[in-house]
């Protein structure tokens, strides 16, 4: 058996795949469909680097190395600029699945990205760029931004009682802790104005997602047996969060690195105030004589399917003018913030962020609000040296501010 | 009656072990190819979580053949969804598949069973329906190839492979609809009303060679060709991007599935 050239030693391309992950690969008509929506593309330009070649690429190395042939005739040798090339394709995305949501054969590529990027970082060529440093940083920080662990909850503001037991916990997630301190301050204080008692873990370590989502898969393990036993001590039956890349890793991921179901359920925190929308009990008091335009933030809309709740939310607001942008719910468009991309490739990032909002101004919206901290900070970012006039503001943080 | 739509009994004897060879080989390389694919599936990870959990190699088969007949492939919701014209393209290609697949059973077992089973009007109404669906595969063929190679979306990214599968189908329904044209003018086209496609093209072909006994002469040549390049086809399904045939379907079930 011949061997990669890269790692010395032979690697299984199939181990890590679920059997549906390695059917999709088998899937893809290569209609092109994908390549009309991808938001990386908008920038990048570059086709190669795009769902349809990561699909054959990955498919044929699959057949290569495992197939029929391959254990008839021994494993040919992968070429190195072939598994560059592959490696710079799935880096070269920010995983936000708008390719598998208008898929004619649903391959769903939200979850197929980390598992190939995973098996890249397994043969040595991946992370990309600047990510290679995150699984340091995640390990000696408990955070992917390098950010001391001690400040993780200096921004609570003084008005809210944290509970030390409460049936609801609230993960704040690295994003909202450290880059969009206004969207987890918000999302307590609505809390504490709606009477929900919670509770927080004080030594909350990263969700895991800015590693998983890289393909670094080593610490995973570590990270969530610490929160779900952190929050589990704190007796609560639901984990509450804001970060749409938390939950989806929350919901769908950390049970299977925990190796057991959680002793708790997770919820959106749009989710967990919507009831109290619909019994009337949130009352914002100031009128917001403004257009908003609601972004879907991917991993919340693709991802977890949460969508109505923080539209309902906003419906609260009097006298505000809600607009739909040109591509929202499950077809929104990706800020740029995702998969990684932030640290690897900025420029892209920035420019991805910067065509959101010439979306939210093309429909008129003064205010674009969303719900994900690393958004949040990518748009920010992007307005930097931008001559646009949306002002960005996280949900949370536009309603408390009319409380 | 066979001459209403079946085609072997014209073909002269001596080229028959050369028609079955190449059906067995084909049939092999088919099987060989798909064995090596749905294998492959198997080595992946079960998640209990999954649409497809538990399922072992026998299942991921069944699914695959029986999703064939599931609303989403028949009737491509998630491409019309997108597109009109693929939708219908792609229905067209589906439809006139399956069409021409059952039809093509249908007359090996007529040519097969001792007992004549189907009426002659049966046969004729047979007939028309695979002549209308192998029209609907074509016309589903020729958007695909205008796509792919005259209008297709400016983002667009092309793979050594991609353009050679749609022409060999396309040359295989072709080549089949050329060999009804030149049965059809040897017969004289009586029929013509129950082959709108085929006499259409048999009229086409008398009137550029005008002479129907070199069409009759050259009819088993055709049909070698055909059958040639459709077990061409068929062995390579396995071994291309085709073989979304069937991946698709089970893709395609699980993201509904997930959805609900």
């Amino acid at each position: 058996m011949s061997q990669l050239p890269i790692t010395n030693k032979p690697i299984s391309f199939t181990n890590n795949l679920t059997r549906l992950q390695l059917i999709s690969l088998d899937a893809c008509t290569r209609c092109m469909e994908c390549l009309q929506w991808c938001p990386v593309l908008d920038v990048t330009g570059d086709e190669t680097l795009t769902t349809p070649e990561k699909i054959r690429v990955y498919g044929e190395l699959v057949r290569a190395q495992e197939g029929l042939r391959a254990k008839i005739f021994g494993r040919p040798e992968v070429a190195p600029a072939i598994l560059e090339k592959l490696t710079q394709a799935l880096y070269t995305c920010t995983t936000c699945g708008r390719c598998g949501e208008v898929c004619p054969v649903g391959i769903n590529t939200q979850r197929l990205w980390p598992a190939l990027r995973a098996k890249m970082v397994e043969l040595g060529v991946g992370p990309f760029g600047a990510q290679r440093d995150m699984a340091r940083i995640v390990a000696e920080k408990h955070n992917p931004y390098d950010k001391p662990h001690a400040e993780r909850f200096a921004w609570i503001p003084p008005q809210v009682t944290v509970a030390d037991r409460a049936a609801i916990g609230y993960f704040t997630g690295c994003s909202g802790a450290y880059t969009a301190q206004p969207m987890v301050a918000g999302a307590l204080r609505v809390m504490s104005a709606l009477g929900i008692e919670f509770t927080l873990f004080g030594d909350e370590w990263c969700c895991g997602f800015p590693l998983f989502i890289v393909g670094e898969l080593a610490l995973m393990q570590e990270l969530i047996r610490h929160n779900v036993d952190g929050f589990a001590a704190r007796g609560i039956k639901h984990l509450a969060v804001s970060c749409p890349c938390c939950m989806f890793m929350l919901q769908n991921h950390w049970a299977y690195f925990y190796g057991a179901p959680l002793p708790f359920d997770i919820i959106h925190i749009t989710q967990l105030v919507k009831p109290y929308v619909q019994a009337g009990k949130l009352v914002l008091t100031k009128p917001l004589a403004a257009t908003i335009a609601y972004h879907d933030p991917c991993y919340l809309s693709r991802g977890t399917r949460v969508i109505e709740e923080p539209r309902a939310v906003l419906a609260q607001i009097q006298g505000a003018r809600l607009v739909e942008l040109p591509h929202s719910r499950e077809l929104s468009r990706c800020c740029g913030a995702g998969g990684g991309i932030r640290r690897a490739l900025p420029e892209v990032s920035i420019e991805m962020a910067r065509n959101l909002m010439r979306e939210a101004e093309s429909v008129g919206a003064e205010i674009l609000a969303i719900d994900c901290p690393a958004c949040y900070e990518r748009l920010h970012l992007a307005q930097q040296g931008w001559d646009g006039k949306v002002q960005v503001m996280d949900l949370m943080q536009l309603v408390t501010g009319l409380l | 009656m066979h001459q209403i739509f079946q085609s072997l009994p014209l073909v002269p004897a001596s080229f028959r072990p050369f028609f079955y060879g190449m059906a067995a080989l084909a049939l092999a390389l088919f099987a060989l190819g798909t064995f090596d694919r749905v294998w492959l599936w198997t080595q992946g990870r079960d998640r209990a979580n999954d649409a497809l959990a538990g399922a072992r190699l026998r299942e991921l088969l069944k699914l695959s053949v029986v999703k064939l007949f599931s609303r989403d492939c028949l009737l491509a919701p998630r491409t019309f969804a997108r597109s009109r014209v693929r939708g219908a393209m792609l229905i067209g290609i589906v439809w006139g598949s399956l069409i021409l697949f059952a039809g093509v059973l249908l007359s090996a077992l007529l040519y097969v069973s001792p007992v004549a089973f189907l009426s002659y009007d049966a046969a004729r109404a047979v007939a028309f329906v695979m002549d209308v669906g192998g029209g609907w595969l074509l016309a589903g063929l020729a958007v695909a190839l205008a796509r792919r190679y005259w209008f297709h979306p400016a983002r667009w990214v092309s793979a050594p492979g991609d353009g050679f599968l749609l022409i060999l189908f396309t040359v295989v329904v072709a080549l089949g609809f050329l060999m009804e044209g030149v049965r059809l003018a040897g017969t004289g086209l009586e029929l013509a009303l129950w082959y709108p496609v085929g006499a259409g093209t048999g009229a086409l072909l008398l009137a550029l060679v005008g002479d129907r006994a070199a069409l009759v002469a050259s009819y088993p040549w055709l049909y070698l060709l055909h059958a040639g390049a459709a077990f061409a086809l068929i062995a390579y399904v396995p071994f291309s991007r085709l073989f979304h045939i069937f991946a698709a379907q089970i893709t395609t079930f699980a993201a509904r599935s997930m959805s609900q």
